[in-house]
């Protein structure tokens, strides 16, 4: 039986290491091919995402890729309001939890072919082979 | 006739109203409302904000990504730790598992047709959906 939870479980890793989501199909596999409760499987992706983030967190910090002030902005009134999302989930029944998971799966299903369809048929952005940008050291970095 | 329309970005230094720090503000309440309620997803609603805020710099937009989503799902997971949703026989194998999935994800990221896999992605979430909904 864990034979499946590990292919499950390292065919959605795949998915979120290609920063695609893996999240998003945990979850539903593990409540309708496993029969878990909604919020037990819920709990068990955020867990899940902890070891990864700490590990990948670290080399692109050594790399100088975070956005350290943004994302400071951004997760400290993310955390407020993350709080009060679980503990509303927590609140409700499992059927209408996984029901509203449902639609929320949906959404972002039909959201992920629009922005596929609209990669795919975009056209090339740049015009001019050469940019010319004259300013300080900060703004060349900033339009590298 | 010379004109400046081209380096409109070089010198415009004036924040864009998504740049200002009520936004940042506003989009941080509600990807973590998301994350919290439904235990994941946040990420995927990160990634293409900070795409914009970031001026398109995809590697920086994922990896900041991560800092902002990592206390988030400490702080979701704590709630739901405390109100007893914690299956630990499960979560060593399934975490287990997902990082060494991650880990090949990671590697393999380069050598796969992104916008065919998203499709994919899509249609196996919305028949996920469907399922849960019916």
């Amino acid at each position: 039986m864990w034979v499946w939870y590990v292919i499950a479980s390292v065919l959605s890793g795949i998915i979120a290491g290609m920063g695609m989501g893996g999240g998003t199909l945990l979850i539903p596999v593990l409540t309708i091919f496993f029969k878990i409760p909604q919020h037990t499987a819920q709990a068990l992706n955020l867990f899940a995402f902890l070891p990864t983030a700490v590990v990948s967190l670290v080399i692109h910090f050594k790399n100088h890729l975070v956005d350290v002030k943004k994302g400071l902005i951004i997760s400290s009134a993310g955390v407020c309001a993350s709080i009060a999302g679980s503990i509303l989930a927590g609140k409700l029944r499992n059927e209408i939890l996984q029901k509203l998971f449902g639609v929320f799966l949906l959404v972002i299903g039909l959201w992920q072919i629009v922005t596929a369809l609209r990669s795919m048929l975009a056209k090339p952005k740049r015009k001019y082979k050469y940019k010319v940008v004259i300013g300080t050291k900060r703004d060349l970095d900033r339009h590298k | 006739m010379i004109t400046f329309s081209n380096f409109d970005s070089v010198f415009d230094d004036e924040p864009k109203w998504y740049e200002k720090w009520w936004f940042l503000i506003l989009i941080g309440l509600f990807i973590g409302f998301v994350n919290g309620f439904w235990g994941g997803g946040g990420g995927m609603l990160c990634v293409p904000v900070l795409g914009l805020l970031l001026r398109g710099d995809e590697k920086r937009a994922h990896a900041t990504t991560i800092f902002v989503m990592l206390p988030l799902c400490i702080a979701s997971f704590v709630v739901y730790l405390v109100e007893g949703f914690v299956d630990w026989s499960l979560a060593t194998p399934i975490t287990l598992s997902f990082v060494v999935g991650g880990a090949i994800g990671a590697l393999a990221l380069k050598r796969i047709n992104n916008v065919i896999l998203q499709l994919i992605f899509a249609f196996v979430i919305i028949a996920g959906g469907i399922r849960l909904v019916m």
